[in-house]
């Protein structure tokens, strides 16, 4: 895949694909419309490239880059053994304690199956796996006393170390236990930002929580939080329940005296409140009341903004001010899934329907992910974005592609996230300034200017640092929010001036 | 298992992780694949 990339930066290559001749890449190839004729024959046990390019000498170019690419590799990796099987790797290191799992899904269950019977705890980041794979290692896991958090687990932070896409959060008293990644790191983020840390966060994957898992992973991860002496507060997020599930859940908290945040989000407060724990509207609001109690406060319903009131004012100002009548459109760009999903609850029917390739109600789904038109919030994280390509946290150029495509004359506000941290690409903020310089210029010659609302999910302590993150958006004129919800609340301030669509 | 990019940044971070070099048995070759489940089954 990276080889692939490297290559398409040479003069003359329109699309490449690089590798060996699994069936993955075979579809991959067809699907980059690379196919040809001596394609059929390749097999598994072939190294291939199909490249769509201008001259023979741009390929001859392209197979001496390729070569020079494959040998650097191996040079690199040369001096540190991998082993081929999870014996050898345990020779190596008899002391492991969890795998980290990213092979295709249909691999998958029979690798984890073999890691959970060597009593190693999982994170499984590969998705397409089945539900009764899913269901058959949890119970495994399960009856081990062992953690399985997947498939479909981006996030997890094991002992203050973060696993595969994480941020670099303070130690302390909180312990959440999460079914949505970014939703996760938005939490762990802030409650760093809010002056408090982590003792242990768990992931459980994606489809945990529906009725054909009832729940396996959150109860076990509750369960190891309650038991956790380092662990005074727990914080549960997931996108709602299946509810015999969330029932199921809910009747724990009674089980334990540590005070237990619920954010179910956009689901049932008033079942939450009547378990004994703590509901909340956002990302943020479950941050800030886990720091609350924590401190042994009170947690209150948070909903507004941390910044200062009169810098508040003078951005909605300042934004309707400069948009000409026409620009009436919202332009949401995520990476993280779940804060697409948070912005769009948050907005509600406010500016009226939002379409979306993963949107609140049918009838806004987006039928055309090109030519938009209205309100649109992209989740680009999402399956139809990501064929062929790494996801945008990691590859920033699929959302530059649509800084391109979807930022137009009549629109308004564009809202976006900004996730940093371990797993990201190595300075997310850099990126997308560059595409809003190059918007601008764009819209700039047609004498108009766009508000660009963004926040930032990560810490000071991530390698690409938050400050000097804010600085990089800032400087390109990015009107930078300490959180998802507050960005999207400044955007609905805007919108709300602007003459309706 | 899979992504390099994990290990390396848990190595970054100072934590003892060992990438394994793995590939699909019998290639990936649905039909090896199968042939092996059911001599093992």
């Amino acid at each position: 895949m990276l080889i692939s990339k490297e290559i398409k930066n040479i003069d003359g290559v329109t699309e490449v694909l690089v590798g060996m001749g699994t069936e993955l890449n075979i579809e991959l190839t067809e699907n980059l419309g690379l196919m040809g004729p001596e394609m059929k024959d390749v097999s598994p046990n072939d190294f291939f490239i199909a490249a769509d390019l201008d001259s023979d000498e741009t390929m001859a170019l392209v197979i001496e880059q390729v070569t020079q690419l494959l040998s650097q590799k191996k040079a690199e990796s040369g001096s540190d053994y991998q082993p081929v099987s999870i014996a050898g790797a345990l020779d190596i290191m008899p002391s492991a304690n969890l795998a980290v799992v990213s092979i295709p899904g249909q691999y998958a269950e029979e690798e984890v199956s073999k890691l959970l019977d060597n009593d190693l705890h999982v994170m499984l980041f590969s998705d397409n796996v089945s539900v009764e794979a899913e269901l058959f290692l949890k119970k495994k896991a399960v009856e081990k006393g062992l953690l399985m958090m997947g498939p479909d687990c981006g996030t997890a932070i094991i002992n203050g170390i973060p696993l595969a896409f994480a941020n670099k959060v303070k130690r302390g008293p909180i312990g959440i236990v999460g079914a949505s990644g970014t939703g996760t790191q938005e939490v762990s983020a802030l409650i760093d930002t809010f002056g408090s840390g982590v003792s242990q966060v768990i992931g459980t994957g994606g489809r945990d929580l529906k009725s054909e898992i009832g729940g396996l992973m959150m109860i076990q991860g509750m369960q190891a939080l309650m038991a956790d002496p380092e662990t005074k507060v727990i914080v549960l997020i997931s996108k709602p329940p299946a509810p015999e599930v969330a029932q199921k859940i809910l009747n724990m908290v009674g089980e334990t005296q540590k005070p237990v945040v619920v954010d179910f989000i956009g689901g049932d407060a008033q079942m939450i409140t009547n378990a004994g724990a703590h509901p909340c509207s956002t990302l943020e609001d479950a941050a800030l009341k886990a720091v609350a109690l924590a401190r042994g406060e009170r947690p209150v319903d948070s909903d507004g903004f941390t910044v200062d009131e009169s810098r508040v004012n003078a951005w909605i100002e300042d934004a309707v001010g400069k948009l000409k009548a026409d620009q009436v459109n919202l332009r949401g760009l995520y990476t993280g899934g779940t804060l697409a999903d948070e912005a769009m609850k948050l907005l509600g029917s406010s500016i009226g329907g939002i379409y979306s390739n993963i949107p609140l109600s049918p009838e806004y789904e987006l039928k055309d992910l090109n030519n938009l038109s209205g309100h649109v919030c992209l989740d680009l994280g999402e399956d139809q974005f990501t064929v062929g390509r790494p996801h945008p946290m990691i590859d920033p150029s699929t959302r530059s592609d649509r800084f391109e495509t979807d930022i137009d004359g009549t629109v308004a506000v564009c809202l976006i996230d900004v996730v940093i941290g371990y797993g990201s690409h190595e300075d997310p903020a850099g990126e997308v300034a560059q595409s809003i310089k190059a918007v601008k210029d764009k819209l700039a010659k047609e004498d108009k200017s766009i508000v660009v609302i963004a926040s930032i999910t990560g810490t000071e302590d991530d390698p690409q640092g938050l400050e000097a993150s804010q600085k990089s958006l800032e400087d390109e004129g990015v009107i930078v929010l300490p959180s998802n919800a507050q960005a999207v609340r400044l955007t609905k301030e805007i919108m709300n001036r602007l003459p309706k669509s | 298992m899979g992504l390099e990019s994990f290990q390396k940044d848990l190595i970054s971070q100072e934590v003892d992780a060992v990438q394994m070099n793995w590939r699909p048995v019998a290639g990936g070759n649905p039909k090896m694949i199968a042939l092996l489940n059911r001599l093992k089954g």
